[in-house]
């Protein structure tokens, strides 16, 4: 292929190919291979993609004058604590609408936790408000929810006084606990409230997201003896790089 | 013997078969009876031979002890099905729809080969889901099949007709037992799919459930009290209002108990009893939003897939939570079968094709547990993504692990599947266990290797760091976890069943319907689904194929009519 480094050498191109260019480039590519039968050769392309369509695009924003190793490096620093998908998602997230904070949902939803009223018809009405479609209004509200749940009633004893079916349709809307990853990354601060979901679940049904029957789920844990080494994604990329 | 792409949707409540014919284009194969959709259920007749798909489907209503439907809910778990005196699996009953669907393959296109086969699944189905319907079609006799996730494959039909377009559009299926989102961007020919989300329990059937639950709350029914037969009754009455619904403002049966009963549901109403599912619908849609990281200001085009999707209230909330129309080019509940061939095509690598491709995504995250090093303290029994949800496939990731103990003499962990960080509240897949020399705690490790392939299978690798020895890890409830004795004993157990012939089912499945009209109206109209049941029974006596054939049409036509006047 010609001389440029990786990834345009990958795709066929030269280090300042517009963003059109690497994905004409990346789909001719991918037409002629069989991911399949050829994984390996696919993860290459895909990663040589994903990584110039990123210069490409931060390139094109004028971030960066002509995308050179340097380049690289320094995007590579803005991704490497929370992984690719993170970056993905920091990088094109929603221009969200100032949240509303005064509509009727925030203050009907304030209002039920200070009552600590987990009827569940209520809540039921509360999270169908067509006033929530909005998505900036419905993300803000989120937060709301978990802060307000986690200032209140949390906080003086605890835990939370509602009941089972109050918590499984919270669940059924957030996934606070299922998602548990997603939670965590979005709301670092309120570990606790999850873990009084959790408890609250625990003579629950299995979660309608986790279909597999739950087969001895604790054995073997005992033994369970291992340590992690961290690799995310991005890093492997660049030791790729590297060799 | 030529080869043709085949591609088949598994549904819940009904399944179809299609090829990608000749011209480049795709067509649905018709049953015996001349109709795409084959109801997914099966059921013993009265003389002990098996049936499957419509004829069994009829007999839901008169026998519901000896009919089975919605087992595709239970695919990859223990369950057993009791028909008779024997037991089956949910891959065992999806092998038989599948076994009738090849049969109406074989009847349609003699002397042709099936030379590609995709078959269907929600895109939220696990490993073990997806090892289950695997081993279905092999049960089946069928070729090894490729699997699509369903709304991928509703994707490639509609992307097929715009292949040039550069767009990004969202997918909502709301089958009969699964709810799946998938967001897929097209640019250049290529369909990459950029996330996808969903619930294996949320379908249409649990709308159906909704109006069953008030009908007897109304009628002062105790639905689990009950036996099978009213049960069923009340599901059927259920399930004719709901279809009412999608298309009249308010809904009205009499309900054949006692000397029948009167029973009435507006839209509002049925809106306001489905509040939970309602709630439940949203969580996938944001989830993949954010999956996906997309915004919905960059949704060109919302798709609704599945016959649950004709319900106004579905309609509405994908247009207000999207804040666009939602489109329905295509046959909601045809697109996946077509799109399955497709896909079939595409794995065959047709000439018709060359210019289209398609990427789908991981739609969970898969792991094992470990013990987790963080800044702010350690998690015993954390758990560690390998493949994080969302990752492009086909992808292979690994990751080294090393003891925590001196002298430990063995490695043991659990394959996990979820999204949670304790890795006890996701699900356990299949376990690892490899022994590694004893040494001082982290000098000894293994590498844990997670290939997930194109049809979202699983193979996890192990390799221990110091002695390079490897080992494979098998999924649990799956086509690989069957010996090859075990699984040739079950092909030829299924292959020896006695299934009613394809010819005489139609006449079964025409009866049954007959029967059950009987058993859902009262009075003159009773009377009325009484008179064709003699009419059709004297015809079958005849035993001329040209008579049974006619009379056959016209009671079909008048139970249609009847069926059509019992909701009002």
């Amino acid at each position: 292929m010609s001389a440029s480094p990786f990834p345009w050498n990958v795709l066929g191109l030269t280090r300042n190919a517009t963003e059109k260019e690497v994905r004409r480039a990346y789909a001719t590519k991918l037409k002629l291979l069989d991911t399949a039968k050829d994984p390996e050769q696919f993860q290459e392309l895909r990663g040589a993609y994903e990584l110039a369509l990123m210069l490409a695009q931060v390139a094109e924003a004028g971030n960066v004058e002509g995308a050179d190793d340097k380049g690289i490096e320094q995007d590579a620093s803005v991704s490497s604590d929370d992984g690719i998908d993170d970056f993905v998602e920091h990088q094109s997230r929603p221009a969200l609408a100032p949240p509303k904070q005064t509509t009727v949902p925030f203050e009907t939803m304030h209002t039920l936790v200070a009552e600590r009223n987990y009827s569940v018809g209520e809540w039921q009405r509360l999270l169908n408000d067509p006033l929530l479609d909005d998505p900036g209004a419905g993300a803000a509200f989120e937060s709301a929810l978990v802060s307000a749940l986690s200032e209140n009633e949390l906080k003086a004893e605890s835990t939370l006084s509602a009941g089972k079916a109050w918590r499984d349709l919270i669940e059924s809307r957030y996934a606070w606990v299922g998602d548990g990853i997603r939670y965590t990354r979005k709301f670092p601060f309120h570990s606790d409230l999850r873990q009084v979901l959790v408890e609250l679940g625990r003579s629950s049904r299995p979660l309608p997201y986790s279909p597999v029957r739950e087969t001895n789920q604790f054995a073997g844990l005992g033994k369970v003896v291992l340590v992690l080494l961290l690799l995310g994604a991005l890093i492997q990329l660049l030791n790729k790089m590297a060799t | 013997m030529s080869g043709m792409p085949v591609g088949i949707d598994l549904g819940t409540t009904y399944s179809l078969i299609s090829v990608f014919a000749e011209a480049g284009t795709s067509k649905l194969v018709p049953g015996a009876d001349g109709t795409f959709l084959t109801p997914s259920a099966v059921g013993l007749s009265d003389t002990g031979s098996l049936l499957v798909g419509a004829a069994a489907k009829a007999r839901q209503l008169t026998n519901p002890d000896r009919t089975h439907v919605l087992f595709k809910r239970h695919m990859g778990t223990g369950k057993e099905f009791r028909l008779g005196r024997k037991t089956y699996s949910a891959s065992d009953l999806s092998a038989l729809v599948l076994r009738k669907l090849a049969d109406d393959f074989r009847a349609a296109y003699p002397d042709t080969a099936i030379e590609s086969l995709v078959v269907s699944v929600p895109a939220y189905f696990s490993s073990a889901q997806r090892e289950a319907t695997m081993l279905a079609a092999e049960l089946a006799g069928l070729p090894r099949p490729r699997l699509v996730n369903e709304p991928t494959a509703a994707a490639l039909a509609y992307g097929l007709q715009d292949r040039e377009g550069e767009s990004t559009f969202i997918v909502l299926d709301l089958g009969g037992g699964t709810f799946d989102v998938s967001i897929i961007e097209m640019f250049e020919g290529v369909m990459e799919v950029r996330a996808s989300s969903g619930d294996v329990v949320l379908g249409g059937e649990d709308f159906t459930d909704v109006i069953a639950r008030d009908i007897s709350e109304k009628l002062l029914v105790d639905l689990d009290g009950v036996g099978d037969a009213k049960r069923s009754i009340i599901a059927t009455a259920a399930e004719a209002v709901k279809r009412r619904l999608s298309e009249a403002a308010t809904a009205q049966v009499t309900v054949p108990l006692g000397k029948g009963k009167d029973y009435s549901l507006t839209r509002e109403a049925f809106e306001a009893l489905s509040a939970k599912l309602l709630i439940a619908l949203r969580r996938p849609i944001d989830r993949c939003l954010y999956d996906a990281g997309v915004s919905v200001d960059r949704i060109d085009r919302v798709v609704l897939v599945g016959g649950a999707t004709r319900m106004p209230m579905i309609r509405s909330l994908a247009a207000r939570a999207l804040r666009r129309l939602p489109e329905a080019g295509l046959h909601p509940d045809l697109v996946v079968a077509i799109g399955a061939s497709v896909q079939a095509a595409l794995v065959q690598r047709n000439a018709a094709l060359s210019d289209l491709t398609m990427t789908d995504v991981a739609p969970f995250s898969l792991g094992i547990n470990s013990v987790v090093h963080m800044p702010s303290g350690t998690i015993q029994n954390g758990f560690t993504p390998i493949i994080e949800r969302s990752t492009i496939l086909p992808a292979s990731r690994s990751q080294r692990f090393s003891t925590i103990a001196d002298q430990q003499a063995e490695i043991e962990f659990g394959v996990f599947q979820g999204e949670s960080p304790m890795a006890f509240e996701n699900a356990r897949i299949g376990e690892g266990k490899v022994r590694v020399p004893r040494a001082p705690a982290g000098q000894e490790g293994i590498d844990v290797r997670f290939s997930y392939d194109t049809s979202g299978l699983l193979h996890v690798g192990i390799t221990v760091v110091s002695t390079g020895q490897r080992s494979e890890i098998v999924i649990e409830g799956g086509a690989q976890s069957l010996s090859p004795e075990e699984r040739k004993r079950r092909i030829r157990a299924l292959e020896a069943l006695m299934v009613h012939p394809r010819d005489e089912s139609v006449n079964v499945a025409t009866l049954e319907r007959l029967k059950g009209l009987y058993s859902m109206l009262l009075g003159q109209e009773r009377e009325s689904s009484a008179e064709l049941i003699a009419r059709f029974e004297q015809a079958l006596a005849s035993q001329d194929p040209r008579r049974i054939a006619q009379v056959r049409d016209e009671v079909e036509l008048a139970a249609s009519r009847m069926e059509e006047n019992y909701v009002r």
